[in-house]
């Protein structure tokens, strides 16, 4: 009996580890390329960058993401070298990408915000509900992979919690228990809707309009009836697609249908 | 005949008059109005006919061989009249065109003219013109003299003969050089010279001037007089044009084309008849006859030059000219962070000033820049020139100390034939903390939040992680999830089992009592080897006691042989057996405090019984 428990323990030790060591174990796999030649490229197009040679610096970045990693801080780089080359519209883009990669960072907030205001901005966007907005700093207050963490602890102690109720014979330990249970649900549950949240707002269908300018129209047809004009830069959110249309929200919340080739995916 | 009453007369020919102008409104009539005989080289009218409305599609013939001065020009007629209480309604369309015969005399036959009424074609007779010998030789080459009608004069114009040769009046194209730059200013004046008097004219045809910019002079409208070939003129400036021309090589300048109606002297008509007559043949009463001439000045050539590539500045970029330049902004305001500042770059002097390009200015990066606005003061008297004034309107951002770099503006000055180069000294700007944000007239842009500056790299070792990899919901994250509960649950199975056992002391004496007593006789036999047979009874003595004690849960303290026998029949063992322990103990007990014999044989005796006993215990409580 002994020695069946200890096993088992030495089994599922062995497989924890595992888990958690999975992102360097599927590098290992899947990449043909090191980890190292990211870094180095990323080296790379920082001094090409701060010598002025932004074309070169954008090449270096863009070769680093057509690798399997990224990093918020590449596409940051990448948006600066966009933003002095004048091409604000992928500037934006690279910074929406940051953006999703490391919610609620102030520097990428900011760039983007100045690369807006190098775009002409035709529609208002509709202020967020109050609630909403707080539920978002809520949600930015710890990244997205330290909340999947958190569950995970949260879970534990949870279970935790109930053996120490049900199987305690001792009172005080007993009402711990079953207040630590009451406390951990409510976290457990934040701290699910938190990544849920967080999930969904990584994988959001969102696009950069990347040409000049790109006619709205009322059906996904090319004789249907323009019904806005969207510039460059401006961001929609992709509701649905019927190629080689798609469904587009703007952030007015007006809806309509544009080529998907005049936007990019951020 | 007397019978028929009046009325009936009366009707009759109501009736038929009725029938005559229906029929007169149906039968359609398509007449040409040609002359059968003109001069040569004279002008004369031709005009087709419709009397019914409603037509379309009229087809005129080709006038091969003659000139078409204007037409078809269209012109209608419609008139309603009663005479004697009848209605006559009258209709007519009419197409004219005025015509100019050939030089040389000949017949000539053209199709028939043809229109749809109601779609139906009608047709005119085929026409058929017999051109005749000129009246009259021209004596100059280049006028085309005719007689003319003439508005201003109260002759008959049909009976005015007269012409204009080329030495009366002429028109001369003049230029200021005849070897331009490209892009130089050439001044071209079209100037009328006349020895008659000309009453009025009119531009036919003005010069398109292909491959140059040009630009309208105002002509100096004052007669002057100049004597040619002994001959005196009276000349005017008709028009003047400054052009530009924009390739070089030869360029042809167009000629101009202009209508002029002279009065002319009567020539000696008539012959001198020695009588009274004579008298008015004097001047004074010589009838003015009115002329009319198309004049065409002579085309004029241009060599233009290319610009020298000897000494040509590297930013020169096409600019040709005497200019001066300038570049300023209102130094009496005091320059504030997110308001706007007025750049005026001002050039001055004599070209096309449309022409000039804005200069590209390197504005601090941190400045909004807009759009360059051009306007133009210019002069066009005697030359093309004036100011143009480019304005940049920018807005700094943030407050600081910020240089606009030292430029250069490039002309090639053509007066003196070479290239000149501006220098434009380093503007530094003290831009002082402004108030609030800028808000700009285009509303366009999200000015608050272009305030901010664009933030610089990031140069920390990034976080690398996997394109499009979250760990939530991965299957890292549900593996380590998984792994966590299960260890967490295993965790609280392993503290339970392990509780228990410890709680279960009982079992765990039971468990242990063979080993013990084992343990025990190990000892034992150890001492008997050594021969110390103290040692070897006490622990032959702890085996057995132990075993007892440990094995049936009974307390030390309670040790004695007769409760010992109670309790191993108590559970159960056989009598033998029990028979056999008790007699052990005794045995042990008794060696132990009164030794006899041979005491080696008796330890190894005692040794065998003890182990065989407990060995035959256990074997029977686990049975």
């Amino acid at each position: 009996m002994k020695t069946l428990v200890s096993r088992l323990s030495v089994g599922l030790l062995s497989l924890l580890m595992w888990a958690a060591a999975s992102p360097a174990a599927l590098h290992a796999q899947k990449s043909e390329l090191p980890v190292d030649y990211a870094q180095q490229l990323y080296a790379e197009g920082n001094l090409l960058y701060q010598r002025e040679q932004y074309d070169e610096a954008i090449r270096a970045y863009e070769q680093i993401l057509s690798m399997p990693y990224e990093a918020w801080e590449v596409y940051f780089n990448l948006g600066n070298a966009y933003f002095k080359t004048g091409a604000y519209s992928r500037a934006i883009l690279s910074f929406e990408r940051a953006a999703r990669l490391d919610p609620g960072n102030g520097e990428i907030e900011q760039n983007l915000a100045l690369c807006r205001s190098k775009i002409t901005n035709e529609r208002e966007a509709l202020p967020d509900f109050f609630l909403k907005k707080t539920w978002q700093k809520v949600v930015y207050f710890f990244s997205p992979d330290t909340w999947a963490v958190c569950l995970i602890v949260l879970a534990a102690g949870l279970i935790l919690c109930v053996s120490a109720y049900y199987l305690s014979s001792r009172y005080q330990i007993r009402r711990a228990a079953f207040y630590g249970i009451l406390v951990l649900l409510v976290a457990a549950t934040v701290t699910l809707l938190a990544c849920i949240s967080a999930r969904k707002a990584r994988f959001k269908a969102e696009a950069v309009i990347m040409v000049p300018q790109s006619e709205v129209k009322t059906r996904p047809e090319a004789a249907s009836e323009t019904q806005y004009l969207l510039h460059e830069g401006n961001k929609v959110e992709i509701l649905n697609e019927i190629a080689p249309y798609g469904k587009i929200r703007m952030s007015d919340g007006n809806q309509g249908w544009i080529p998907l080739s005049d936007m990019e995916r951020i | 005949m007397k019978r028929f009453p009046s009325y009936i007369i009366g009707l009759l020919c109501v009736l038929t008059g009725c029938l005559g102008s229906a029929a007169a409104q149906d039968e359609v009539a398509f007449s040409a109005q040609v002359p059968r005989e003109v001069y040569a080289g004279e002008d004369f009218d031709v005009a087709f006919v419709i009397n019914s409305q409603g037509s379309h599609d009229f087809k005129a013939p080709s006038f091969k061989g003659f000139d078409i001065l204007y037409g078809p020009a269209q012109s209608q007629s419609s008139s309603f009249s009663f005479i004697n209480g009848q209605m006559q309604q009258s209709f007519s369309l009419s197409f004219s065109y005025r015509l100019r015969a050939p030089k040389s005399a000949g017949d000539f036959r053209f199709e028939a003219a043809s229109i749809y009424v109601k779609d139906k074609l009608y047709k005119t007779e085929p026409l058929h013109i017999k051109v005749l010998p000129a009246r009259k030789q021209n004596q100059g080459q280049g006028s085309h003299a005719r007689s003319q009608r003439s508005g201003q004069s109260g002759h008959d114009p049909r009976k005015a003969v007269g012409e204009i040769s080329n030495d009366d009046v002429f028109i001369r194209c003049i230029v200021n050089k005849n070897n331009p730059y490209v892009g130089e200013e050439v001044v071209v004046t079209y100037r009328i010279y006349t020895a008659v008097t000309v009453k009025q004219y009119t531009m036919q045809k003005l010069p398109s001037n292909k491959g140059f910019w040009s630009e309208e002079l105002k002509p100096d409208e004052n007669e002057q007089r100049e004597t040619i070939n002994g001959r005196p003129y009276v000349y005017v400036d008709l028009r003047k044009v400054a052009l530009f021309p924009q390739e070089s090589g030869k360029i042809t300048i167009e000629p101009l084309e202009i209508e002029v109606v002279a009065a002319i002297p009567q020539r000696k008509e008539r012959e001198r008849t020695g009588t009274i007559f004579d008298f008015f043949d004097d001047p004074f009463f010589n009838q003015v006859y009115y002329a009319q001439a198309t004049l065409r000045s002579k085309p004029v050539v241009l060599n233009v030059r290319p610009l020298p590539e000897a000494g040509k500045p590297a930013d020169f970029n096409g600019v040709v000219g005497d200019y001066t330049v300038s570049f300023q902004y209102d130094k009496s305001k005091e320059l504030k962070a997110n308001e706007a500042i007025n750049f005026k770059f001002n050039v001055s002097g004599q070209g096309s000033l449309e022409l000039i390009p804005p200069p590209h200015i390197l504005f601090p990066p941190d400045f909004e820049v807009y759009e360059p606005r051009v306007s133009l003061q210019k002069t066009q008297e005697q030359h093309v020139g004036g100011e143009a004034s480019i304005e940049y309107i920018v807005v700094p951002r943030n407050a600081g100390i910020y240089r606009i770099p030292a430029f250069t503006f490039s002309h090639f000055d053509p007066k003196q034939g070479r290239y000149k180069t501006a220098n434009i000294p380093e503007t530094v700007l003290n831009i002082q903390e402004g108030s609030g944000a800028y808000t700009s007239g285009g509303g366009e842009r999200d000015v608050n939040a272009a305030a901010a500056t664009l933030l610089p790299l990031q140069t920390h070792a990034p976080h690398w992680s996997f394109a499009n990899y979250q760990f939530f919901l991965s299957a890292g994250w549900w593996l380590t999830l998984v792994g966590v509960v299960i260890a967490a649950a295993a965790g609280v199975l392993v503290y339970r089992r392990r509780k228990a056992v410890l709680a279960d002391v009982t079992g765990l004496r039971n468990k242990r009592a063979a080993t013990e007593a084992r343990r025990c006789l190990k000892k034992a036999h150890l001492y008997m080897t050594q021969n110390k047979k103290g040692d070897f009874y006490i622990e032959i003595s702890q085996a057995l006691w132990g075993f007892l004690s440990h094995k049936f849960n009974i307390p030390v303290s309670d040790l004695s042989i007769a409760h010992a026998q109670d309790v191993l029949q108590g559970r159960g063992l056989s009598a033998e057996v029990t028979q056999a322990f008790i007699q052990t103990l005794d045995h042990c007990e008794f060696e132990r405090f009164a030794p006899q014999g041979n005491s080696r044989q008796s330890m190894a005796a005692l040794y065998e019984e003890a182990l065989n006993v407990i060995s035959s215990i256990v074997k029977e409580l686990n049975a």
